[in-house]
Protein backbone atom coordinates (compact mmCIF):
# COMPACT_ATOMS: atom_id res chain seq x y z
CA UNK A 1 0.00 0.00 0.00
CA UNK A 2 1.44 3.10 -0.83
CA UNK A 3 1.94 5.56 1.83
CA UNK A 4 3.17 8.79 2.59
CA UNK A 5 3.53 11.74 4.55
CA UNK A 6 1.18 15.11 5.06
CA UNK A 7 2.00 18.02 7.32
CA UNK A 8 -0.36 19.83 9.03
CA UNK A 9 1.01 23.54 8.93
CA UNK A 10 -0.68 26.74 10.80
CA UNK A 11 -0.61 29.21 13.76
CA UNK A 12 -1.21 28.11 17.25
CA UNK A 13 -4.39 27.47 18.22
CA UNK A 14 -6.71 26.94 14.71
CA UNK A 15 -7.17 23.70 15.63
CA UNK A 16 -4.76 21.53 13.79
CA UNK A 17 -4.67 18.74 16.12
CA UNK A 18 -8.80 18.93 16.17
CA UNK A 19 -8.61 18.55 12.26
CA UNK A 20 -6.39 15.50 12.81
CA UNK A 21 -8.34 13.64 15.65
CA UNK A 22 -11.49 14.37 14.04
CA UNK A 23 -9.86 12.70 11.00
CA UNK A 24 -8.61 9.43 12.24
CA UNK A 25 -10.53 8.85 15.54
CA UNK A 26 -13.89 10.77 14.91
CA UNK A 27 -13.49 11.99 18.01
CA UNK A 28 -13.59 15.94 19.54
CA UNK A 29 -12.30 17.77 22.28
CA UNK A 30 -13.45 21.38 23.82
CA UNK A 31 -10.23 21.36 25.75
CA UNK A 32 -7.43 23.52 23.99
CA UNK A 33 -3.75 21.62 24.55
CA UNK A 34 -1.28 23.28 22.17
CA UNK A 35 0.80 20.74 20.44
CA UNK A 36 4.52 20.99 21.66
CA UNK A 37 6.71 19.37 19.27
CA UNK A 38 5.37 16.99 16.80
CA UNK A 39 3.03 14.04 16.66
CA UNK A 40 2.45 11.56 13.92
CA UNK A 41 -0.67 9.56 13.60
CA UNK A 42 -1.33 6.82 10.62
CA UNK A 43 -4.96 6.78 8.97
CA UNK A 44 -4.92 3.71 6.39
CA UNK A 45 -6.97 5.21 3.47
CA UNK A 46 -8.93 2.57 0.40
CA UNK A 47 -5.61 2.84 -1.68
CA UNK A 48 -3.01 4.39 0.80
CA UNK A 49 -2.06 5.13 4.33
CA UNK A 50 -1.45 8.49 5.33
CA UNK A 51 1.27 9.51 7.71
CA UNK A 52 0.29 13.03 9.59
CA UNK A 53 2.44 14.76 11.00
CA UNK A 54 0.68 17.33 13.73
CA UNK A 55 3.40 19.88 14.13
CA UNK A 56 3.50 22.91 16.61
CA UNK A 57 1.94 26.00 15.20
CA UNK A 58 3.58 28.82 14.21
CA UNK A 59 3.69 31.77 17.03
CA UNK A 60 5.08 35.18 17.53
CA UNK A 61 7.86 33.52 19.06
CA UNK A 62 8.84 31.13 17.83
CA UNK A 63 8.67 29.63 14.15
CA UNK A 64 7.34 26.31 12.55
CA UNK A 65 10.52 24.06 12.38
CA UNK A 66 11.07 23.73 9.08
CA UNK A 67 12.92 19.69 9.43
CA UNK A 68 9.45 18.60 10.24
CA UNK A 69 8.19 19.50 6.62
CA UNK A 70 11.16 17.12 5.35
CA UNK A 71 9.72 14.70 2.61
CA UNK A 72 6.13 15.70 3.19
CA UNK A 73 3.97 14.68 -0.36
CA UNK A 74 1.45 17.55 0.82
CA UNK A 75 0.06 19.93 2.96
CA UNK A 76 -2.97 21.04 4.60
CA UNK A 77 -2.44 24.65 5.86
CA UNK A 78 -5.26 25.47 8.78
CA UNK A 79 -6.73 29.03 9.89
CA UNK A 80 -9.04 29.71 12.44
CA UNK A 81 -11.54 31.73 10.36
CA UNK A 82 -13.00 33.29 13.12
CA UNK A 83 -8.87 34.94 13.57
CA UNK A 84 -8.30 36.88 10.66
CA UNK A 85 -4.65 37.20 11.84
CA UNK A 86 -4.76 33.40 11.08
CA UNK A 87 -5.55 33.61 7.67
CA UNK A 88 -3.40 36.14 6.80
CA UNK A 89 -0.53 33.91 8.31
CA UNK A 90 -1.82 31.30 5.12
CA UNK A 91 0.48 33.39 2.64
CA UNK A 92 3.80 32.68 4.64
CA UNK A 93 2.96 29.13 4.97
CA UNK A 94 2.76 28.51 1.81
CA UNK A 95 5.69 30.08 1.06
CA UNK A 96 7.54 27.93 4.03
CA UNK A 97 5.76 24.58 2.66
CA UNK A 98 7.26 25.53 -0.97
CA UNK A 99 10.54 26.77 0.28
CA UNK A 100 11.15 22.70 1.60
CA UNK A 101 8.90 20.95 -1.00
CA UNK A 102 8.78 23.02 -3.91
CA UNK A 103 4.68 22.58 -5.65
CA UNK A 104 3.77 20.55 -3.25
CA UNK A 105 -0.47 19.82 -3.30
CA UNK A 106 -1.95 22.22 -0.40
CA UNK A 107 -5.40 22.07 0.97
CA UNK A 108 -6.44 24.91 3.29
CA UNK A 109 -8.75 24.09 6.18
CA UNK A 110 -10.38 27.66 7.57
CA UNK A 111 -11.64 25.88 10.93
CA UNK A 112 -13.94 26.27 13.65
CA UNK A 113 -16.50 27.13 10.78
CA UNK A 114 -19.01 26.28 13.66
CA UNK A 115 -18.56 29.54 14.94
CA UNK A 116 -19.50 33.14 14.03
CA UNK A 117 -16.86 34.69 11.50
CA UNK A 118 -16.76 37.65 9.05
CA UNK A 119 -15.18 36.79 6.42
CA UNK A 120 -16.67 36.99 2.96
CA UNK A 121 -17.09 34.32 0.22
CA UNK A 122 -15.09 36.41 -1.94
CA UNK A 123 -12.27 36.79 0.50
CA UNK A 124 -12.34 33.37 0.83
CA UNK A 125 -12.05 32.89 -2.95
CA UNK A 126 -9.14 35.57 -3.09
CA UNK A 127 -6.68 32.63 -1.20
CA UNK A 128 -6.88 30.60 -4.25
CA UNK A 129 -4.98 32.75 -5.82
CA UNK A 130 -1.98 32.85 -3.00
CA UNK A 131 -0.59 29.65 -5.20
CA UNK A 132 -1.41 27.14 -8.06
CA UNK A 133 -0.33 24.82 -5.72
CA UNK A 134 -3.17 25.04 -3.65
CA UNK A 135 -5.84 22.17 -4.17
CA UNK A 136 -9.20 23.54 -2.59
CA UNK A 137 -10.06 26.17 0.02
CA UNK A 138 -12.92 24.54 2.91
CA UNK A 139 -14.43 25.82 5.61
CA UNK A 140 -14.38 23.14 8.23
CA UNK A 141 -15.20 21.97 11.70
CA UNK A 142 -13.51 19.84 13.67
CA UNK A 143 -16.02 20.53 16.28
CA UNK A 144 -19.19 19.16 13.79
CA UNK A 145 -17.21 16.90 11.43
CA UNK A 146 -17.75 19.52 8.70
CA UNK A 147 -15.63 19.09 5.27
CA UNK A 148 -12.82 17.01 7.76
CA UNK A 149 -12.94 13.83 5.23
CA UNK A 150 -13.34 15.98 2.01
CA UNK A 151 -10.31 17.79 2.51
CA UNK A 152 -8.26 15.27 3.73
CA UNK A 153 -10.05 13.37 0.77
CA UNK A 154 -9.34 15.21 -2.02
CA UNK A 155 -5.31 15.82 -0.80
CA UNK A 156 -5.03 11.57 -0.55
CA UNK A 157 -6.98 11.24 -4.12
CA UNK A 158 -4.46 14.00 -5.51
CA UNK A 159 -1.11 12.36 -4.01
CA UNK A 160 -2.20 8.78 -5.06
CA UNK A 161 -3.33 9.79 -8.87
CA UNK A 162 0.46 11.49 -9.16
CA UNK A 163 2.62 9.54 -7.04
CA UNK A 164 1.08 6.67 -8.96
CA UNK A 165 3.05 3.36 -8.27
CA UNK A 166 6.19 4.84 -7.38
CA UNK A 167 6.34 5.43 -3.74
CA UNK A 168 7.23 3.50 -1.04
CA UNK A 169 5.64 0.35 0.04
CA UNK A 170 5.31 -0.49 3.68
CA UNK B 1 28.08 -2.44 15.11
CA UNK B 2 30.94 -1.03 17.64
CA UNK B 3 30.46 -2.64 20.85
CA UNK B 4 31.84 0.59 22.14
CA UNK B 5 28.62 2.28 20.75
CA UNK B 6 26.00 -0.26 21.86
CA UNK B 7 28.08 0.29 25.25
CA UNK B 8 27.46 3.88 25.22
CA UNK B 9 24.15 3.87 23.94
CA UNK B 10 22.91 1.74 26.44
CA UNK B 11 24.89 3.68 29.48
CA UNK B 12 22.95 6.73 28.22
CA UNK B 13 19.36 5.27 27.69
CA UNK B 14 19.71 5.53 24.43
CA UNK B 15 17.41 3.76 22.21
CA UNK B 16 19.05 2.69 18.61
CA UNK B 17 17.43 0.69 15.66
CA UNK B 18 20.05 -0.23 12.56
CA UNK B 19 18.99 -0.35 8.92
CA UNK B 20 20.74 -0.59 5.58
CA UNK B 21 20.11 1.56 2.47
CA UNK B 22 16.98 -0.94 1.28
CA UNK B 23 15.07 -0.16 4.75
CA UNK B 24 15.93 -3.29 6.17
CA UNK B 25 16.63 -3.13 9.79
CA UNK B 26 19.73 -5.07 10.44
CA UNK B 27 20.31 -4.53 14.59
CA UNK B 28 18.14 -2.83 17.89
CA UNK B 29 18.48 -2.51 21.13
CA UNK B 30 15.87 -3.81 23.46
CA UNK B 31 14.81 -0.22 24.77
CA UNK B 32 13.84 0.72 20.83
CA UNK B 33 10.81 -1.38 21.83
CA UNK B 34 9.00 0.75 24.06
CA UNK B 35 9.33 3.90 21.25
CA UNK B 36 8.22 2.67 18.31
CA UNK B 37 4.79 2.41 16.66
CA UNK B 38 4.53 -1.59 16.07
CA UNK B 39 6.71 -3.33 18.95
CA UNK B 40 5.29 -6.66 17.89
CA UNK B 41 6.65 -6.51 14.37
CA UNK B 42 10.30 -5.47 15.24
CA UNK B 43 12.51 -8.29 14.62
CA UNK B 44 15.39 -8.24 11.89
CA UNK B 45 15.16 -8.03 8.45
CA UNK B 46 11.77 -6.53 8.35
CA UNK B 47 11.13 -3.08 6.78
CA UNK B 48 12.58 -0.31 9.08
CA UNK B 49 9.56 1.90 8.19
CA UNK B 50 6.92 -0.23 9.15
CA UNK B 51 8.36 0.35 12.70
CA UNK B 52 9.78 3.68 12.71
CA UNK B 53 6.83 6.48 10.66
CA UNK B 54 9.10 9.47 11.10
CA UNK B 55 11.21 7.67 8.45
CA UNK B 56 8.58 7.73 5.61
CA UNK B 57 8.50 10.24 3.51
CA UNK B 58 12.20 10.95 3.78
CA UNK B 59 13.51 8.02 1.96
CA UNK B 60 15.71 10.53 -0.45
CA UNK B 61 16.74 12.76 2.37
CA UNK B 62 18.45 9.44 4.19
CA UNK B 63 20.14 7.95 0.75
CA UNK B 64 21.67 11.60 0.13
CA UNK B 65 23.40 11.40 3.69
CA UNK B 66 24.86 7.93 2.44
CA UNK B 67 25.89 9.23 -1.19
CA UNK B 68 27.29 12.33 0.46
CA UNK B 69 24.63 14.30 -1.72
CA UNK B 70 24.08 16.77 1.03
CA UNK B 71 26.15 18.65 3.27
CA UNK B 72 23.92 17.54 5.92
CA UNK B 73 25.46 14.33 7.90
CA UNK B 74 22.49 14.05 10.21
CA UNK B 75 18.78 13.85 9.74
CA UNK B 76 17.24 15.97 13.34
CA UNK B 77 13.55 15.24 14.50
CA UNK B 78 13.20 17.28 17.85
CA UNK B 79 10.54 17.03 20.05
CA UNK B 80 8.43 13.93 19.42
CA UNK B 81 5.64 12.96 21.16
CA UNK B 82 4.74 9.32 21.71
CA UNK B 83 2.49 8.05 24.62
CA UNK B 84 3.02 11.35 26.67
CA UNK B 85 6.53 11.48 25.91
CA UNK B 86 9.16 13.47 24.25
CA UNK B 87 11.48 12.00 22.22
CA UNK B 88 14.53 13.00 19.64
CA UNK B 89 15.60 11.18 16.87
CA UNK B 90 18.75 11.28 14.72
CA UNK B 91 19.59 9.49 11.90
CA UNK B 92 23.15 9.24 10.28
CA UNK B 93 25.32 6.90 8.82
CA UNK B 94 28.22 5.20 9.71
CA UNK B 95 30.38 1.89 8.18
CA UNK B 96 29.63 -1.26 10.02
CA UNK B 97 32.99 -3.61 10.75
CA UNK B 98 32.47 -5.38 7.30
CA UNK B 99 33.47 -2.14 5.83
CA UNK B 100 29.43 -1.50 4.60
CA UNK B 101 27.92 2.03 5.11
CA UNK B 102 24.68 1.59 7.13
CA UNK B 103 22.19 3.98 8.94
CA UNK B 104 21.44 4.39 12.31
CA UNK B 105 18.81 6.01 13.96
CA UNK B 106 19.26 7.07 17.81
CA UNK B 107 15.76 8.08 19.49
CA UNK B 108 16.88 9.97 22.54
CA UNK B 109 14.19 10.50 25.56
CA UNK B 110 14.04 14.46 26.43
CA UNK B 111 15.26 15.22 29.99
CA UNK B 112 12.49 15.99 32.55
CA UNK B 113 13.67 19.63 32.29
CA UNK B 114 12.23 19.51 28.67
CA UNK B 115 8.68 18.68 29.95
CA UNK B 116 8.57 20.87 31.95
CA UNK B 117 9.52 23.86 29.22
CA UNK B 118 6.82 21.97 27.28
CA UNK B 119 4.23 22.57 29.77
CA UNK B 120 5.43 26.48 30.14
CA UNK B 121 4.77 27.02 26.34
CA UNK B 122 1.55 25.01 26.45
CA UNK B 123 0.41 27.67 29.04
CA UNK B 124 1.12 30.58 27.40
CA UNK B 125 -0.12 29.56 23.99
CA UNK B 126 -3.48 28.55 25.70
CA UNK B 127 -3.14 32.19 28.03
CA UNK B 128 -1.97 33.54 24.46
CA UNK B 129 -5.08 32.11 22.61
CA UNK B 130 -7.78 33.12 25.34
CA UNK B 131 -6.44 37.01 25.26
CA UNK B 132 -6.66 36.98 21.42
CA UNK B 133 -10.26 35.60 21.62
CA UNK B 134 -11.32 38.35 24.37
CA UNK B 135 -9.38 41.00 21.97
CA UNK B 136 -11.44 39.56 19.33
CA UNK B 137 -15.05 39.76 21.18
CA UNK B 138 -14.25 43.13 22.39
CA UNK B 139 -13.53 44.03 18.94
CA UNK B 140 -16.97 42.70 17.98
CA UNK B 141 -19.05 44.59 20.18
CA UNK B 142 -17.76 47.29 19.72
CA UNK B 143 -18.36 46.58 16.18
CA UNK B 144 -22.02 45.53 16.99
CA UNK B 145 -22.81 48.90 18.95
CA UNK B 146 -21.79 51.28 15.97
CA UNK B 147 -23.53 48.50 13.77
CA UNK B 148 -26.76 49.16 15.44
CA UNK B 149 -26.38 53.16 15.11
CA UNK B 150 -24.77 53.64 11.53
CA UNK B 151 -25.68 52.19 8.60
CA UNK B 152 -23.54 54.04 5.44
CA UNK B 153 -23.83 53.63 1.64
CA UNK B 154 -22.84 55.30 -1.24
CA UNK B 155 -25.43 55.70 -4.05
CA UNK B 156 -25.14 57.19 -7.96
CA UNK B 157 -27.14 60.05 -9.17
CA UNK B 158 -29.70 57.58 -9.59
CA UNK B 159 -30.07 55.94 -6.48
CA UNK B 160 -28.15 52.79 -7.22
CA UNK B 161 -25.71 51.41 -4.58
CA UNK B 162 -21.57 51.87 -5.03
CA UNK B 163 -20.54 51.17 -1.76
CA UNK B 164 -21.99 49.82 1.88
CA UNK B 165 -20.24 49.64 5.02
CA UNK B 166 -20.20 46.52 7.32
CA UNK B 167 -23.16 47.99 9.28
CA UNK B 168 -25.17 48.00 6.19
CA UNK B 169 -24.04 44.23 5.73
CA UNK B 170 -24.71 43.18 8.90
CA UNK B 171 -28.10 45.20 9.63
CA UNK B 172 -29.82 42.97 6.12
CA UNK B 173 -27.38 39.98 6.96
CA UNK B 174 -26.37 40.29 3.51
CA UNK B 175 -23.12 40.16 0.94
CA UNK B 176 -21.53 42.93 -0.47
CA UNK B 177 -22.44 41.16 -4.31
CA UNK B 178 -26.18 40.98 -3.00
CA UNK B 179 -26.07 44.88 -2.07
CA UNK B 180 -23.90 46.54 -5.11
CA UNK B 181 -26.26 47.83 -7.83
CA UNK B 182 -29.12 47.42 -6.41
CA UNK B 183 -31.36 50.72 -5.77
CA UNK B 184 -32.31 52.31 -2.28
CA UNK B 185 -35.55 51.49 -2.16
CA UNK B 186 -35.19 48.05 -2.73
CA UNK B 187 -33.91 48.24 1.34
CA UNK B 188 -35.16 51.36 2.07
CA UNK B 189 -38.69 52.99 2.55
CA UNK B 190 -39.02 56.94 2.49
CA UNK B 191 -42.33 59.28 1.87
CA UNK B 192 -39.73 61.26 -1.00
CA UNK B 193 -37.10 59.00 -2.84
CA UNK B 194 -35.59 61.26 -4.18
CA UNK B 195 -32.29 62.16 -2.59
CA UNK B 196 -31.51 65.82 -2.78
CA UNK B 197 -27.98 67.05 -1.70
CA UNK B 198 -27.43 68.02 2.01
CA UNK B 199 -30.53 67.34 3.05
CA UNK B 200 -32.20 64.72 5.42
CA UNK B 201 -34.75 61.99 5.21
CA UNK B 202 -36.41 59.61 7.24
CA UNK B 203 -35.79 56.31 6.14
CA UNK B 204 -37.75 52.84 7.59
CA UNK B 205 -36.01 49.03 7.42
CA UNK B 206 -36.70 45.72 8.34
CA UNK B 207 -34.18 44.38 10.39
CA UNK B 208 -33.08 40.58 10.71
CA UNK B 209 -36.39 40.14 13.40
CA UNK B 210 -38.72 41.97 11.14
CA UNK B 211 -39.18 44.70 13.35
CA UNK B 212 -39.43 48.32 11.47
CA UNK B 213 -36.28 50.45 12.11
CA UNK B 214 -36.48 54.46 11.17
CA UNK B 215 -33.24 56.10 10.27
CA UNK B 216 -32.54 59.67 10.39
CA UNK B 217 -30.62 60.07 7.05
CA UNK B 218 -27.87 62.72 5.82
CA UNK B 219 -27.53 63.05 2.35
CA UNK B 220 -23.66 64.30 1.75
CA UNK B 221 -22.97 64.88 -2.23
CA UNK B 222 -19.67 63.67 -3.29
CA UNK B 223 -18.35 66.42 -5.95
CA UNK B 224 -15.45 66.08 -8.49
CA UNK B 225 -14.96 69.40 -10.46
CA UNK B 226 -17.45 70.67 -8.82
CA UNK B 227 -20.09 68.10 -10.45
CA UNK B 228 -22.11 65.66 -8.26
CA UNK B 229 -21.50 62.17 -9.11
CA UNK B 230 -22.58 60.22 -6.28
CA UNK B 231 -24.33 60.79 -2.81
CA UNK B 232 -22.86 59.13 0.81
CA UNK B 233 -25.84 58.89 2.60
CA UNK B 234 -25.56 58.41 6.60
CA UNK B 235 -28.16 56.72 8.43
CA UNK B 236 -28.54 57.08 12.42
CA UNK B 237 -31.28 54.17 14.28
CA UNK B 238 -33.46 56.87 15.29
CA UNK B 239 -36.02 53.99 16.44
CA UNK B 240 -35.49 54.71 20.23
CA UNK B 241 -37.21 58.33 19.37
CA UNK B 242 -40.39 56.75 18.31
CA UNK B 243 -40.25 54.77 21.45
CA UNK B 244 -40.01 58.17 23.33
CA UNK B 245 -42.69 59.57 21.11
CA UNK B 246 -45.45 56.82 22.01
CA UNK B 247 -44.73 57.17 25.54
CA UNK B 248 -45.30 60.67 25.89
CA UNK B 249 -48.41 59.85 23.74
CA UNK B 250 -49.24 57.16 26.02
CA UNK B 251 -48.64 59.77 29.55
CA UNK B 252 -50.46 62.79 28.16
CA UNK B 253 -53.58 59.98 27.58
CA UNK B 254 -53.54 58.20 30.85
CA UNK B 255 -53.12 58.37 34.66
CA UNK B 256 -49.60 57.96 35.95
CA UNK B 257 -50.79 56.08 39.19
CA UNK B 258 -53.24 53.43 38.24
CA UNK B 259 -52.34 53.84 34.01
CA UNK B 260 -56.12 54.41 33.29
CA UNK B 261 -57.03 56.61 30.83
CA UNK B 262 -57.43 60.42 32.40
CA UNK B 263 -60.11 62.86 31.40
CA UNK B 264 -58.77 64.69 28.41
CA UNK B 265 -58.36 60.77 27.00
CA UNK B 266 -61.75 60.03 28.50
CA UNK B 267 -63.80 63.03 26.97
CA UNK B 268 -62.07 62.14 23.22
CA UNK B 269 -63.71 58.41 24.06
CA UNK B 270 -66.97 59.57 24.82
CA UNK B 271 -67.33 62.28 22.22
CA UNK B 272 -66.47 59.39 19.56
CA UNK B 273 -68.51 57.22 21.10
CA UNK B 274 -71.58 59.99 20.70
CA UNK B 275 -70.85 60.27 16.70
CA UNK B 276 -70.56 56.12 16.84
CA UNK B 277 -74.05 56.08 18.87
CA UNK B 278 -75.49 58.51 16.26
CA UNK B 279 -75.07 56.73 13.18
CA UNK B 280 -76.04 53.62 14.99
CA UNK B 281 -78.85 54.82 16.58
CA UNK B 282 -77.41 52.82 19.91
CA UNK B 283 -77.44 53.65 23.67
CA UNK B 284 -74.82 54.22 25.78
CA UNK B 285 -73.91 55.45 29.75
CA UNK B 286 -71.31 56.80 31.39
CA UNK B 287 -70.81 55.75 34.94
CA UNK B 288 -69.51 58.48 37.69
CA UNK B 289 -68.27 56.90 40.37
CA UNK B 290 -67.04 58.77 43.38
CA UNK B 291 -65.40 56.61 47.00
CA UNK B 292 -66.72 57.29 50.36
CA UNK B 293 -64.71 57.99 53.12
CA UNK B 294 -61.34 58.20 51.09
CA UNK B 295 -59.52 60.92 53.41
CA UNK B 296 -59.63 58.71 56.60
CA UNK B 297 -58.17 55.82 54.57
CA UNK B 298 -54.94 58.35 54.19
CA UNK B 299 -55.46 59.77 57.25
CA UNK B 300 -55.14 56.36 59.34
CA UNK B 301 -53.28 54.12 56.79
CA UNK B 302 -50.86 56.92 55.26
CA UNK B 303 -51.06 57.79 51.69
CA UNK B 304 -49.46 55.05 50.83
CA UNK B 305 -52.18 53.28 51.65
CA UNK B 306 -54.71 55.33 49.42
CA UNK B 307 -52.53 54.96 46.45
CA UNK B 308 -52.73 51.33 46.57
CA UNK B 309 -56.37 51.77 47.05
CA UNK B 310 -56.87 53.71 44.49
CA UNK B 311 -54.72 51.15 41.89
CA UNK B 312 -56.72 48.60 43.70
CA UNK B 313 -60.20 50.22 42.43
CA UNK B 314 -58.46 50.69 39.02
CA UNK B 315 -58.24 46.84 38.78
CA UNK B 316 -61.23 45.48 39.98
CA UNK B 317 -63.23 48.17 37.71
CA UNK B 318 -61.05 47.35 34.60
CA UNK B 319 -61.54 43.48 35.32
CA UNK B 320 -65.26 44.31 35.65
CA UNK B 321 -66.15 45.82 32.51
CA UNK B 322 -66.75 44.10 28.79
CA UNK B 323 -63.88 44.44 26.32
CA UNK B 324 -64.82 48.25 24.62
CA UNK B 325 -66.26 49.68 27.74
CA UNK B 326 -63.74 52.41 29.25
CA UNK B 327 -62.50 52.88 33.17
CA UNK B 328 -60.73 56.31 33.47
CA UNK B 329 -59.67 57.97 36.58
CA UNK B 330 -60.63 61.52 36.48
CA UNK B 331 -59.57 63.00 39.74
CA UNK B 332 -58.65 62.33 42.77
CA UNK B 333 -60.85 59.48 44.04
CA UNK B 334 -63.28 59.68 40.67
CA UNK B 335 -63.75 57.30 38.37
CA UNK B 336 -65.85 56.92 34.98
CA UNK B 337 -66.73 54.34 33.34
CA UNK B 338 -68.06 54.73 29.86
CA UNK B 339 -70.27 51.62 28.82
CA UNK B 340 -70.59 51.12 25.27
CA UNK B 341 -73.63 49.84 23.11
CA UNK B 342 -76.06 48.79 25.84
CA UNK B 343 -79.37 46.85 24.60
CA UNK B 344 -82.11 48.43 27.41
CA UNK B 345 -82.53 50.51 30.04
CA UNK B 346 -82.49 47.12 31.88
CA UNK B 347 -78.82 46.20 31.37
CA UNK B 348 -78.00 49.68 33.06
CA UNK B 349 -79.75 48.38 36.56
CA UNK B 350 -78.16 44.97 36.06
CA UNK B 351 -75.13 46.60 35.77
CA UNK B 352 -75.28 48.80 38.83
CA UNK B 353 -76.52 46.74 40.71
CA UNK B 354 -73.21 44.51 40.24
CA UNK B 355 -71.11 46.91 40.59
CA UNK B 356 -72.52 48.27 44.10
CA UNK B 357 -71.78 44.29 45.52
CA UNK B 358 -68.03 44.73 43.87
CA UNK B 359 -66.75 47.03 47.38
CA UNK B 360 -67.75 44.51 49.63
CA UNK B 361 -66.64 41.08 47.41
CA UNK B 362 -63.03 42.91 46.98
CA UNK B 363 -61.71 44.74 49.99
CA UNK B 364 -57.75 45.76 49.84
CA UNK B 365 -55.73 43.60 51.61
CA UNK B 366 -52.94 46.21 52.22
CA UNK B 367 -50.70 44.07 54.85
CA UNK B 368 -51.71 40.63 57.24
CA UNK B 369 -53.03 42.77 59.91
CA UNK B 370 -54.92 45.41 57.56
CA UNK B 371 -57.73 44.63 55.47
CA UNK B 372 -59.23 48.21 53.98
CA UNK B 373 -62.50 47.90 53.22
CA UNK B 374 -63.99 51.18 50.84
CA UNK B 375 -66.96 52.01 49.17
CA UNK B 376 -68.50 54.26 46.61
CA UNK B 377 -71.41 56.24 45.14
CA UNK B 378 -72.50 55.79 41.46
CA UNK B 379 -74.16 58.13 39.35
CA UNK B 380 -75.27 57.19 35.71
CA UNK B 381 -76.14 58.84 32.94
CA UNK B 382 -77.65 57.63 29.60
CA UNK B 383 -77.19 58.54 26.02
CA UNK B 384 -79.62 59.78 24.11
CA UNK B 385 -82.32 60.01 26.52
CA UNK B 386 -80.55 61.87 29.68
CA UNK B 387 -78.23 64.43 27.21
CA UNK B 388 -76.48 64.43 24.11
CA UNK B 389 -73.51 65.60 24.76
CA UNK B 390 -70.10 64.34 26.81
CA UNK B 391 -70.54 67.99 28.92
CA UNK B 392 -73.88 67.47 29.74
CA UNK B 393 -73.64 63.51 30.10
CA UNK B 394 -70.93 63.83 32.85
CA UNK B 395 -72.81 67.01 34.42
CA UNK B 396 -75.39 64.62 34.90
CA UNK B 397 -73.86 61.42 36.09
CA UNK B 398 -72.04 63.93 38.48
CA UNK B 399 -75.24 65.30 40.19
CA UNK B 400 -76.67 61.61 40.69
CA UNK B 401 -73.81 60.52 41.59
CA UNK B 402 -74.02 63.10 44.19
CA UNK B 403 -77.61 62.81 45.20
CA UNK B 404 -76.53 58.93 46.12
CA UNK B 405 -73.71 59.91 48.08
CA UNK B 406 -76.31 61.88 50.49
CA UNK B 407 -78.24 59.40 50.88
CA UNK B 408 -76.13 56.71 51.78
CA UNK B 409 -73.49 58.64 54.39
Amino acid sequence: MLAYKVVMVGDFGVGKTSLVKRFIDNSFSEEYLSTIGVSISKKDLNNSTIMLWDIEGHTEFKPIFKQYLLGAKGFIIVADITRQNTIDSIKNHITLCHNVIPDAPICIALNKNDLDYNISDTDIEKLSTLSVSILNILKTSAKDGDAVNEIFGSLDEFIVKSLGTTSCKT
Amino acid sequence: MQNITKLICSKNKISYIVFNKEFQTLDYNNTIENIIDKPSSLKVGIDVREVMWEIIGIEENILALLNAQTEETIIHFPMILKENEYYDLDIETFISSKGEKLFIAYVIQRAKESLSYVSMIKEINKKTLLYESQIQNSKEQYCDLINQRLLNFNVDMDGFITLVNNAFLYFFDLSNEKIIGQHFSKFFKARDLNLNANATVIFNAKNLKDEVISFHANIIPVTKDSIIYENIIICQDITYLKQIEEELKFAAGHDSLTGLPNRSLLLEKIDNTIEISKKNHTLFCICFIDLNKFKPVNDNYGHHAGDMLLKHIAKILSDFVRKGDIVARIGGDEFIILFNSLNSKEDIDIMQERLNHLPKKHPLIYSKEDLIYFDFSIGIATYPDDANDTHSLIQIADKMMYRNKKSRV
